[in-house]
């Protein structure tokens, strides 16, 4: 894609890229989850169970605390800070900055799948099986919707977090979040929905499928999209700063899909990457610039500009699979966990990009 | 990393399907488990990692018009491979009526499931007393004969010998690739229903070897299996094509194949195994030195046509 920028190579301080700096935090299990809260503070869901907390600034000093008889399915930032973990052993927590546990569901035989949070709204939404429940910032239960017709997959707020996605077999349904006693929403495309993202201007739900593909609705006229071409199942998004772009996981290349206008319907990706073999796993955009960091499964972390030609390699092959991929608040750091227990973090403190080219 | 295996085990109400878990989480082989069951039920499991799952079947969009799945699978051998280094094996039990074709193919299909586990075999227990009835009235039967790698006759204290000699019969004309063991109460050596390896396939391996025999007896059943076997090495390039023409155009018939094959220029056994439409293959041993290579070739399914596949399999012969 032609640029008037140039390639993002050029355009990225080359001479100083060499000095952003990798450190390695080793951890004594295998980290299955990964979370940055909003206000700086860092989470690892660890693979025996124990969930790792502590300061972004500190990050040789986490420390772990025992959560689940089993191990964490699903991991988020706390709404106001902290953590939220469901498990294996049915039990839902929040987490906090300092360890303590506030319990949401206790342990049963439901797994919990599925876990989202808002900041706008300060609302924690589950997935225990095929029910949807909701908390508020404090852990106190607001409510619990009727089971779906199956187990819930995904959960996506939308940007003001009074409505949340509930992707599962058949499509996906939007609740209104408040007590869950509205009526709910279907937006029905066939197939088994694994993954949600609801777009920053609240006008898209997308969702990625089993059968390797992104399915996408604009909720206001629930017209359908498609994207297909994936070589995994998407299961990582990431929506620009600017609001304009997703990028996705799920291929070698990282595919971003341009939203303004009409949208992406008819119009070809951006993508980058720099290998053909491995696949991207995570993909997360710098709060404030139009840059996307990706993880791949040979442990590589590459960062591409949305709509400019080009990555920059900012992590070497090696460390395990990623299992998380995550920018500080304040986009000067980048982190990245490992399935077997490696914690690198990308010192990136003075990066700058110019804005963004403007809306074609 | 090595993958888990997968032991399936299916059966009838009542077969003893329960009766074989429980020996195998209750005998000393040093191996623990991961037990995924459809209800906890009655009958208590002693296991430290039992799963509840409720089959949800997916269909796929890929255009396959038989590729089913199970999503709760799939959902629940991602969520368990999180717990690394607790387990060494998972053993799945389905209920009596379950399709067994959406279980296999969810490890044909899903790439996480394919990357932490492969399926071992497709474990299938019969009552000796019950199965000719079973088969008489019920698809789901003959099905999991059909699928089996390895069937338990059990209550063979309830049958007289000529009953169990024609129910073998039976069985084996639906399925001949699988290994047949009599048993009472499930009583058998474990080391011959786990750790079998992707299919049990070196059961193929035990067909007596002849220039491309066609085994095929006339049955009353409606699934059935047929054989091949040639002992010219065939050309791979043929044969992928010939066998993705077959699976895409009857694949919604075959329930299974399998195969283990000799290709020209090649020093290692390519390993093909597929259920309905999906398949799978690759090169996994060398031929052992001094044995005749002889490529081996099994269908089991509905409505075959003989002399079709015959040609067809033929037609890959490297020249």
């Amino acid at each position: 894609m032609p640029s008037e920028f140039g390639s993002f190579q050029d355009e990225i301080y080359a001479d100083r890229l060499p000095q952003s700096r990798v450190d390695l935090f080793p951890q004594e299990a295998g980290i299955v989850g990964l979370a940055v809260a909003r206000k700086g503070g860092i989470g690892l869901a660890l693979d025996d169970g124990r969930v790792a907390v502590g300061d972004l600034a500190a990050p040789a000093e986490l420390v772990p605390v025992e959560v689940h008889d089993g191990v964490s399915l699903s991991f988020a930032p706390g709404p106001q800070g902290g953590f939220v973990s469901g498990g294996d052993d049915g039990r839902a927590a929040l987490i906090g900055g300092d360890g303590k546990i506030t319990e949401l569901v206790a342990p049963g035989k439901e797994w919990v799948g599925a876990v989202t949070t808002s900041a706008a709204s300060c609302l924690i939404a589950l997935g225990t099986a095929k029910t949807l429940r909701v908390f508020d910032a404090a852990g106190k239960a607001l409510g619990a919707a009727p089971p779906a017709g199956s187990t819930i997959a995904a959960l996506a707020f939308n940007p003001k977090g009074k409505r949340i996605a509930v992707a599962h077999y058949g499509g996906v349904t939007l609740w209104w979040s408040g007590g869950l006693t509205g009526t709910p929403k279907p937006l029905n495309w066939k197939g088994s929905h694994i993954a949600a993202t609801w777009s920053p201007d609240g006008r898209f739900v997308v969702t990625g499928t089993q059968d390797k593909e992104l399915h996408g609705w604009r909720v206001e006229d629930e017209v359908d999209m498609r994207m297909s071409g994936y070589s995994a199942k998407v299961k990582s998004f990431a929506w620009s700063a600017d609001e304009r772009w997703l990028a996705c996981a799920g291929s070698p290349s990282v595919t971003c899909w341009d939203f303004s206008g009409k949208g992406p319907m008819g119009r070809p990706p951006h993508q980058f990457g720099g290998s053909e073999e491995y696949l991207a796993t995570h993909v997360a955009s710098h709060p404030k610039l139009p840059i996307v960091a990706a993880a791949f499964e040979d442990g590589r972390i590459e960062m591409g500009r949305f709509g400019v030609e080009g990555q920059v390699l900012l992590k070497e092959v090696g460390g395990g699979l990623p299992t998380g991929l995550a920018w500080s608040p304040d986009g000067g750091k980048l982190v990245m966990s490992t399935e077997d227990g490696e914690l690198f973090i990308v010192d990136l403190d003075d990066l700058k990009v110019a804005a963004s080219p403007k809306k074609r | 990393m090595d993958r888990v295996p997968v032991t399936v085990l299916t059966g009838y109400l009542g077969a003893g399907k329960t009766t074989l878990l429980n020996r195998i989480l209750t005998e000393e082989h040093g191996k623990r488990y991961a037990v995924v069951v459809n209800e906890f039920g009655e009958i208590g499991i002693d296991n430290d990692l039992v799963v509840e799952t409720d089959e949800e079947v997916f269909e796929m969009n890929n255009g396959c018009i038989c590729c089913t799945v199970r999503g709760d699978l799939i959902r629940i051998l991602s969520g368990l491979m999180r717990r690394k280094g607790k387990f060494d094996a998972i053993l799945i039990e389905t209920t009596g009526l379950a399709d067994p074709a959406p279980v296999a193919q969810t490890f044909f299909v899903d790439e996480d499931v394919q990357a932490k586990a492969k399926l071992d075999a497709v474990v299938t227990v019969v009552d000796a007393r019950h199965i000719e009835q079973r088969l008489a009235d019920s698809k789901e039967a003959r099905e999991q004969i059909a699928f089996a790698d390895v069937i338990l006759l059990n209550k063979t204290d309830l049958a007289d010998e000529a009953d169990l000699a024609r129910i073998e019969g039976r069985i084996r004309s639906i399925n001949k690739a699988a290994e047949i063991h009599r048993t009472e109460q499930c009583g058998i050596d474990l080391a011959k229903v786990l750790d079998r390896g992707a299919f049990d396939l070196d059961r193929i391996l035990e067909f007596e070897p002849s220039f491309l025999e066609v085994g095929h007896e006339h049955n009353h059943e409606d699934i059935s299996s047929i054989s091949f076997t040639d002992v010219e090495p065939l050309d791979e390039q043929l044969f992928n094509r010939w066998i993705s023409q077959v699976l895409q155009t009857k694949g919604a018939d075959i329930l299974r194949s399998k195969g283990i094959l000799s290709f020209k220029d090649q020093d290692d056994q390519f390993v093909f195994q597929g259920v309905h439409m999906l398949m799978d293959g690759d090169y996994r041993k060398p031929w052992a030195p001094d044995d005749p290579r002889i490529s081996r070739l099994v269908f089991i399914g509905r409505n075959l046509d003989v002399p079709a596949l015959q040609a067809g399999f033929e037609a890959c012969r490297a020249f």
